[in-house]
């Protein structure tokens, strides 16, 4: 059986934890350190899932890029929707592309750009997609006071699957360690794909 | 050459910037954005050799209206007429998807009525979007006579779905745990009546169209696409379909009461545009089967849960939610701080995907072909733009 932890095995998995696919509609995410996102997208790539959406999201400690990839096939045992996310600050927003993996992300990417200003370093065409290039803001941050912590969020997922390392042991609560500010730790959901493969 | 930065905009700077030094004085032109072929205001530069296109790149963005956004200022209800003005020809799968997020979120039962409405109207509205789709795409190809058949079929549906949602175009039928109304016996005749009609009209349709000559030239082995491509872009719904890939999201990941009827995925291994263009013919086909079983299978009941909030407040959490639309996977992520507004909402539209691997397909084909396979991807500009 494939399940989703043998897929990402090996990377620095920040954190995950497990949530339900009838829940929240994904059997697998995780939180990445960014320099191992092109290599989680391309165990996926040769795995056969495809990319769904690349978007991001305003906290209090950054920007959260996510991605979401599911796949065509999925044998009975086999984890669907996988859901990668990484964090990065609000003064330099950057995160490596995948468009050169998944072609599909190009304009993901570029809309991600165009509504958050997080920059996809290498990515070949990088420019304004949806917006018009001469409009210089970006209408998906929030103004700071309504920025939310990522850790509340986090707070209501299920009980939180600690990954290898006192670094990334991490309780689920409001009070989690906020200073980690660079480092995107944390979670979301997971499970082993097996109550989604009593429906399929 | 130092005139070309003299005219054009920024995407036509971009575009020469990126030019080969070799092909320096190849024609760049500007398709669209008011051509007719585009349908709506999608704006493609291509670099001509020739009668051919060396380089290709889609403009999008013109009927862009942040629907993101509005996503996050309004409250769960008000943001529901929003939803069938995104994709205009498939509103109803649209509708579906966010309210099947909301309803995921809030763990919102829906009663078995309101289930099969919903898979009766959103398999109607498919057929609408597909007759719609038939047309114009003929229409593309230089044929006239066929917009007037899809029309006239799709009028009577359209009628039926206005006798109960109350509108023709832009629906909001789906609510919090059911349906707006219930669905009459003048509805349910009128639907039978008209899945006799389509089942009579798509073997017409085949003679006429599907097999014609002219037809097949413009089609079969034009835009070739890999499924190894489709997936790379992650192309869904007919266009991946007819790369030879069953998947199917009311298949792969059932919802409502789809596990219980029985329909085929048709899939057609070609992948140019006439295996996409018989994708969507057999599609129809399956959507009256769909419907039909749907009336047959109707049960009695409420089609509203009794206890469905009256505001909704989900909790803390995040839902990804997909129905299979007329183009492909629909996909809505919601993220709730507990509040009555999403603090994040987003949208996953099939045609942007399947727009986005234009730029390779079209390498090296015709400029005639070109509009061919921008009408095989099927695209709703709104939908893409969002």
């Amino acid at each position: 059986m494939k399940t989703s932890e043998n897929l990402l095995e090996g990377l620095d998995i920040c954190a995950q934890t497990r949530c339900r696919y009838e829940q929240c509609g994904c059997v697998t995410a995780v939180f990445l350190d960014q320099v191992q996102l092109r290599a989680a997208a391309s165990r996926l790539f040769e795995a056969g899932y495809h990319i769904e959406d690349v978007t991001g999201v305003d906290f209090a400690e950054g920007i959260e890029v996510i991605y979401h990839f599911d796949h065509f096939d999925h044998p009975v045992d086999y984890p669907a929707r996988v859901t990668l996310r990484v964090l990065t600050d609000h003064e330099s927003p950057e995160v490596p592309t995948i468009s050169d993996i998944f072609s599909g992300a190009g304009w993901h990417e570029r809309e991600c750009f165009d509504f958050f200003g997080v920059t996809f370093s290498d990515h070949p065409q990088f420019r304004p997609l949806l917006l018009p290039a001469e409009f210089d803001q970006h209408p998906l941050l929030k103004p700071e006071k309504n920025r939310e912590s990522l850790y509340v969020f986090l707070g209501a997922c299920e009980p939180v699957k600690p990954v290898k390392g006192e670094r990334y042991h991490f309780e689920a609560s409001v009070e989690a360690p906020v200073e980690a500010q660079k480092t995107p730790e944390a979670l979301a959901s997971s499970d082993t794909g097996q109550s989604r493969s009593e429906k399929a | 050459m130092t005139t070309e930065t003299l005219c054009g905009d920024f995407y036509t700077h971009c575009f020469q910037a990126e030019q080969d030094k070799e092909h320096e004085g190849r024609l760049i032109i500007n398709m669209g954005p008011q051509h007719p072929s585009t349908h709506g205001v999608l704006r493609v530069i291509v670099e001509m050799e020739g009668e051919y296109i060396s380089r290709a790149e889609p403009v999008i963005g013109y009927l862009h209206r942040m629907h993101e956004k509005m996503g996050e200022i309004k409250t769960y209800h008000q943001y529901m007429p929003n939803m069938g003005r995104v994709d205009y020809l498939h509103a109803l799968a649209w509708n579906w998807a966010y309210i099947g997020a909301v309803e995921k979120l809030c763990q919102i039962e829906v009663p078995r009525r309101a289930e099969f409405i919903r898979v009766i109207t959103c398999e109607m509205n498919r057929i609408c979007s597909h007759l719609v789709w038939w047309g114009a795409y003929l229409l593309d190809l230089g044929a006239f006579t066929p917009i007037m058949y899809s029309f006239d079929d799709r009028e009577q549906a359209v009628d039926l779905l206005q006798m109960i949602t109350g509108s023709r175009l832009t629906y909001c039928y789906y609510r919090f745990g059911g349906v707006r109304t219930d669905i009459n016996d003048a509805f349910i005749a009128g639907t039978r009546d008209f899945c006799k009609l389509m089942k009579s009209r798509l073997p017409m349709y085949k003679d006429l169209v599907t097999d014609n000559y002219i037809l097949r030239k413009r089609c079969e082995e034009i835009g070739v696409l890999p499924l190894e491509m489709a997936r790379r872009y992650g192309a869904t719904g007919p266009v991946l379909r007819g790369s030879g890939q069953k998947y199917d999201v009311r298949r792969a990941e059932p919802y409502s009461v789809y596990p219980e009827l029985d329909f085929e995925i048709p899939a057609f291994p070609e992948g140019d545009a006439m295996a996409r263009y018989r994708v969507r013919v057999a599609e129809m086909e399956q959507s009256v089967r769909i419907i039909e079983q749907s009336l047959n299978m109707l049960p009695q009941g409420d089609f509203m849960a009794p206890k469905s909030p009256k505001r909704i407040k989900p909790p803390k959490g995040d839902v990804y939610f997909a129905v299979e639309g007329a183009r492909g996977k629909i996909g809505v992520y919601i993220i709730s701080d507990g509040s009555s507004t999403p603090y994040r909402l987003k949208l996953r539209s099939p045609s942007y995907s399947n727009l986005s691997l234009f730029a390779e397909l079209a390498k090296g084909t015709l400029l005639a072909d070109a509009v061919s396979i921008l009408g095989s991807l099927d695209l709703v500009i709104p939908e893409i733009d969002r």
